[in-house]
């Protein structure tokens, strides 16, 4: 029960405690161009979610090894993104050969897969020395935020879309900018800094 | 048969003006920005991120031009992370002796430039068709105008932060919360309006509505088949009248009459 | 370009309402100037002249409209002096003020369509940059300064004994001291008696905007009710955290906007739920001490992505149904003379 409920805490400090995409700026530019496709918003949150676990819960593995536990954190990523890769590459032949997956879906898991998100959570649990159980919640938390996010960011492209009062040096990217930034101000509130440097 | 029209020759200087300033990656595609809003708090680091990501682009787009062009994108995407990786891994060294402020304040996000979306589409949309001479100077054009934006960007929350200039290993902090992303967000806001306004002044036919929603908003949108396409069977197509009545779909001697029985 | 006596008229509905919440303010205001004197008269006319400036100059500059006239930025200005403490530094109301109009408002156009309420906005990026300054609390009697002051007695706001899970009686300040607005708070949001006169007043002016701060403080209270922070009782938690912070003020001013709420009461009854759930959920885990403008931004956020509705929404939806109501009518024409 305790294992549940620290899971359950370390998923909601990452969507909604520390929105790690708000707050951070991780992933941030792919949730912008996902949230264009607003009928895809489960298929990628839904990638997003699987790559994030399954990589957090491997590097939680590997840093039981005395020697990658000892590593300089610039190897350590360098290792991280090796694992990252391999792990969608086995994920795309896997889509590829067995579930026959069109042309969409693979250039779809690319941008999904190789995200600077799902890069950064083994670190930040590597780093918060976080346990089996939250690490699996930050992972599932990371995917939640992700369609938050995507969410969030589909909606303010609607409104943006639809107002004719924006002034013309403002509309487009300059209004996106200055929405998701009120958006970034409201959830920053929570912690009162960012957890990473 | 007809010919195919080729893209219009650019000079260099053009061509790097263009590709940084008019397309500016940061500016008018929203790409690449999570090191800018995590890591370009000071102009040291702002410095560092801008070579670093020259760097990662001239290398990424003109191994892409030389070789893999035959690969499936799939494929293609793996690449460009190792190369990434690769060069960062091998210029860290350089570009933190250039800049000897920006180590520490970096954190992970230098080597996070190997994840950057700008070096993958770049790389899709230009440097896998194109010549090398083209996709480095594209790579080159693209690196400077992310950079500039980086080091402005720093500069601003570098200024308000501490109050310094390139200056700050030794100075307190003012306003702490100005490393925040949403700084960032703002200043990203007001300079992207700045370049809107330079183009519509100077370069109107230029400005292109990048996030335009008009393709989701005033389309109707197909329906997607899904993952399993190849097995997606074919429906019957039929047309609702507005008296709901379905009729089937009308020849071209049908003048459109509709729900005539 | 439209001119300040174009917008400063009682045609205009954006004028009329922001008439209204004017003299709300000017209420509370008074009160704030009776506690703390000078200086709180000092810092609404910041606020308010930085909030009026701005406006003029930027909406003239880009948008090329004189949109001063209207009352919605010295609205704005004085809002945000109301939920800042006497002892604020002159900058900290600039700069909210400044943030407010410039980037909560320009970017969107009009005032009718800002995604987030403005004034909120500038107190939130205030609470952010300058927390200090925003969140410490005079007790009465201090002595100020015209450009901030360092030195000054400190007050042990309810807030604080809040968050400290303290064991507060209802008189822990003193019946009249919490009607009239005599203890240690911002310079707007402590007397209860005039908060609840501003009910009245916008209970008879505009009774439909009210159904959002019933929601607000519905939540509010059965949160308090179900998850006190204090040992006295179910009861006093409640009362204790409603005239807390700037809870009250905020389900009076700031929620019941009618550009970031819902038109419809029964839709705007939720929003004002969501609002004050957010709010207590802010208060009970989050590190800011008063949460509650930060409560109506990430409102103002999450309500229109999860439920479909925007501000435009009804305008978008008369603009896509005007052709297709068009075809309608002209197939009917045609079948009718067939």
């Amino acid at each position: 029960m305790t294992q549940f409920t620290s899971m359950l805490t370390a998923a909601l400090y990452a969507m909604l405690v520390q929105n790690i995409i708000f707050s951070t700026g991780y992933g941030m530019s792919e949730s912008i161009r996902m949230a264009k496709r607003p009928k895809h918003f489960f298929m990628y949150g839904g990638t997003v979610t699987f790559f994030s676990l399954a990589l957090s819960l491997i590097c939680f593995f590997l840093n039981r090894i005395p020697f990658i536990f000892s590593l300089d954190i610039k190897y350590r990523i360098a290792l991280y993104t090796v694992v990252l890769l391999a792990l969608y590459l086995i994920t795309a032949l896997f889509c590829l050969k067995i579930l026959k997956a069109d042309k969409k879906f693979m250039n779809s898991l690319g941008m999904c897969a190789l995200n600077t998100l799902i890069i950064a959570l083994p670190v930040v649990d590597f780093k918060a020395g976080y346990t089996l159980a939250e690490t699996v919640g930050t992972g599932i938390g990371a995917g939640l935020a992700f369609t938050l996010s995507m969410l969030l960011i589909n909606t303010a492209m609607k409104h943006i879309h639809s107002n004719r009062y924006i002034p013309e040096v403002f509309k487009g990217t300059p209004a996106l900018f200055i929405y998701i930034s009120l958006i970034a101000l409201a959830m920053s509130c929570i912690s009162g800094q960012s957890l990473f440097v | 048969m007809k010919k195919k029209k080729s893209a219009p020759v650019l000079s260099l200087s053009t061509a790097l003006f263009k590709g940084s300033f008019v397309h500016n990656p940061v500016l008018t595609q929203i790409i690449g920005i999570c090191p800018i809003l995590g890591a370009a708090t000071t102009t040291a680091n702002g410095l560092s991120l801008a070579v670093g990501i020259t760097a990662v682009l001239i290398v990424t787009e003109a191994f892409t031009s030389l070789f893999l062009k035959k690969l499936p994108r799939w494929a293609r995407m793996a690449v460009y992370t190792f190369l990434s990786l690769s060069t960062v891994l091998i210029c860290d060294r350089y570009v933190f002796s250039l800049t000897p402020d920006s180590g520490a304040g970096l954190g992970i996000y230098f080597y996070l430039l190997s994840l950057n979306a700008l070096t993958v589409i770049r790389c899709e949309k230009f440097a896998c068709k194109t010549t090398v001479l083209n996709a480095v100077t594209d790579g080159i054009a693209a690196g400077i105008g992310y950079g500039a934006v980086a080091l402005t960007v720093g500069a601003l929350r570098e200024f308000m932060t501490y109050g310094t200039l390139f200056s700050s290993a030794d100075a307190l902090p003012r306003f702490p919360q100005a490393t925040l992303p949403f700084t960032a967000l703002v200043i990203l806001g007001f300079l992207a309006a700045g370049h809107k306004w330079l183009l519509i002044k100077f370069y109107p036919e230029e400005v292109r509505d990048t996030f335009s929603m008009k393709a989701v908003f005033e389309k109707p949108v197909k329906k997607d088949p899904g993952l399993f396409a190849d097995k997606a069977k074919a429906k019957p197509k039929v047309i609702r009248d507005y008296d709901d009545k379905i009729r089937p779909r009308h020849s071209s001697e049908d003048n459109g009459k509709g729900g005539a029985e | 370009m439209q001119t300040v006596k174009e917008s400063f008229s009682f045609r205009n509905p954006i004028f009329r309402y922001n008439a209204d919440i004017f003299t709300v303010c000017l209420a509370l205001s008074a009160a704030g100037i009776y506690h703390w004197g000078i200086y709180a008269l000092w810092q609404l006319l910041i606020c308010s002249l930085t909030a009026v400036i701005s406006e003029a100059v930027a909406f003239r500059a880009v948008l090329k409209k004189n949109t001063a006239g209207d009352l919605s930025a010295l609205t704005t200005g004085m809002i945000i002096a109301l939920l800042l403490p006497v002892s604020a530094p002159f900058y900290v109301g600039i700069s909210a003020s400044a943030f407010a109009i410039l980037v909560a408002k320009l970017p969107f156009g009009d005032v009718r369509n800002t995604p987030f309420l403005p004034s909120a906005a500038g107190f939130c990026f205030a609470a952010m940059m300058f927390t200090d300054a925003v969140f410490t609390y005079p007790a009465a009697g201090s002595e100020f300064a015209f450009f901030g002051s360092e030195a000054f007695v400190k007050g042990a706001t309810l807030f604080d004994m809040l968050s400290k899970g303290n064991s507060l009686s209802l008189n822990v300040f003193g019946r009249v001291s919490l009607l009239s607005g005599d203890y240690p708070g911002a310079i707007g949001t402590t007397s209860m008696l005039l908060l609840l006169g501003g009910f009245g007043y916008m209970a008879v002016r505009h009774p439909k905007r009210l159904f959002a701060s019933a929601g607000y403080i519905l939540a509010a209270a059965v949160f308090a009710f179900l998850f006190p922070r204090v040992n006295s009782g179910r009861l006093s938690s409640v009362i204790s955290e409603l005239c807390a912070g700037g809870l009250i003020f905020t389900a009076l001013l700031l929620i019941t906007d009618p550009v970031c709420s819902p038109r419809k009461p029964d839709r705007a009854f939720f929003y004002g739920l969501m609002g004050g759930t957010v709010c207590m959920l802010l208060r009970y885990f989050s590190k800011t001490p008063d949460a509650a403008c930060f409560s109506i931004l990430i409102t103002n956020a999450l309500w229109p992505a999860l439920t479909g509705e925007t501000i435009l929404s009804k305008k978008t939806a008369e603009k896509y149904k005007k052709p297709l109501m068009k075809k309608r009518d002209a197939l009917k024409r045609k079948a009718g003379a067939e």
